[in-house]
């Protein structure tokens, strides 16, 4: 099965060449998102071999997320993965995503860092993920264990069904209410998420960024 | 007529002028220039006959004219900011369609 890769990547140089290095034994192909970074990122991606997509400009996560799968889907992939550029998570854990997809139906299987192992988590990002959790519940119907993981797989049938507009982490939450509008099949796999001094500087950590996810899936509904 | 209905008459009659001249520039639609136009002749029908705003404030059960008029404004404000989020977000998303493509487009002639 041809299985592509998404990395979206901002200011990651530091991280991305292992992780394309990482990801590489698993997957057909590694398409890296560079969403408009000052440093090495395209470069060290490069490095890794992994094919690299420049936006111009930072239009955020799943602006860098969208361009990618069309990437993917153009070049005849049967399933896509969504990774993170950081290192927080483990290569392993993609087979065990793809193994729980059925070929060529529609489905997504979704990590958890709360079936899996969250390693050096610290604490007010646990909470604020459980109260994601309870907000993704409210808002689409779903009761997930880790609403927010950016580790997932999609068959390319799912892929193409999705409409996703969100251009910055608000995407994340837009998946999983069209996983519900869609009714897609979809499952839930235990996977590790390490917490490191580096990845603890990225912009996903924090209380802020969910007062504006909300306010972006607020601003959505009226644009469609 | 008192000195400040005078000048706030004047200022109106300023605004509409202008108003005026971006319809014929075409900076404005003709709906946009009919919505703005009212507001501004109500304002001007407030300014001329204040004791329609007590009026309307009775009828409405708030305490006095002044009162209704500036609730209304605060309503209007509101509504008017959503309006520029909303567009502010279509312009972004136009944006990233933009660089999407950009993006996209070169890696095809880099193949």
């Amino acid at each position: 099965m041809k299985i592509f890769a998404v990395i979206p990547a901002y200011g990651a140089a530091g991280t991305v060449r292992q992780v394309v290095l990482g990801l590489k034994p698993y997957v057909s192909e590694v398409v890296v998102v560079d969403d408009g970074s000052a440093d090495a990122t395209s470069a060290e991606a490069s490095v890794a071999g992994a094919k690299v997509l420049k936006h111009f400009i930072n239009r955020g996560y799943g602006a860098a997320l969208i361009t990618g799968q069309n990437y993917a889907l153009k070049h005849g992939a049967e399933v896509v993965v969504h990774f993170d550029a950081d290192g927080q998570f483990d290569p392993a854990d993609v087979p065990k995503l793809v193994a729980a997809l059925q070929p060529h139906q529609p489905g997504v299987a979704l990590g958890s860092r709360f079936l899996g192992r969250a390693i050096n988590m610290p604490c007010v990002r646990k909470v604020t993920l459980k109260l994601g959790v309870v907000f993704t519940w409210a808002t689409s119907g779903l009761k997930l264990t880790d609403a927010h993981n950016g580790l997932r797989a999609f068959t390319a049938e799912a892929v193409r069904r999705l409409n996703l507009r969100q251009d910055r982490m608000a995407v994340s939450s837009e998946i999983v209410q069209e996983i519900a509008r869609l009714k897609l099949p979809f499952v839930e796999v235990p996977v590790t998420v390490v917490y490191t001094a580096d990845s603890m500087r990225s912009s996903k950590q924090g209380r802020l960024p969910a007062i504006r996810i909300i306010k972006d899936l607020l601003l959505g509904k009226f644009l469609r | 007529m008192s000195a400040i209905q005078i000048i706030l008459l004047v200022i109106i009659l300023i605004i509409i002028w202008r108003l005026y001249r971006r319809l014929a520039s075409d900076e404005l639609t003709r709906r946009e220039f009919v919505e703005w136009f009212l507001l501004w002749l109500a304002v001007a029908f407030l300014v001329i006959v204040p004791e329609t705003a007590s009026y309307l404030a009775q009828l409405v059960g708030v305490g006095r004219g002044s009162d209704l008029v500036v609730y209304l404004a605060v309503l209007l404000a509101f509504y008017l900011l959503f309006k520029i989020f909303v567009r502010l977000e279509h312009t972004e998303r136009d944006l990233t369609a933009i660089v999407r493509h950009l993006a996209l487009k070169e890696k095809k002639d880099d193949k």
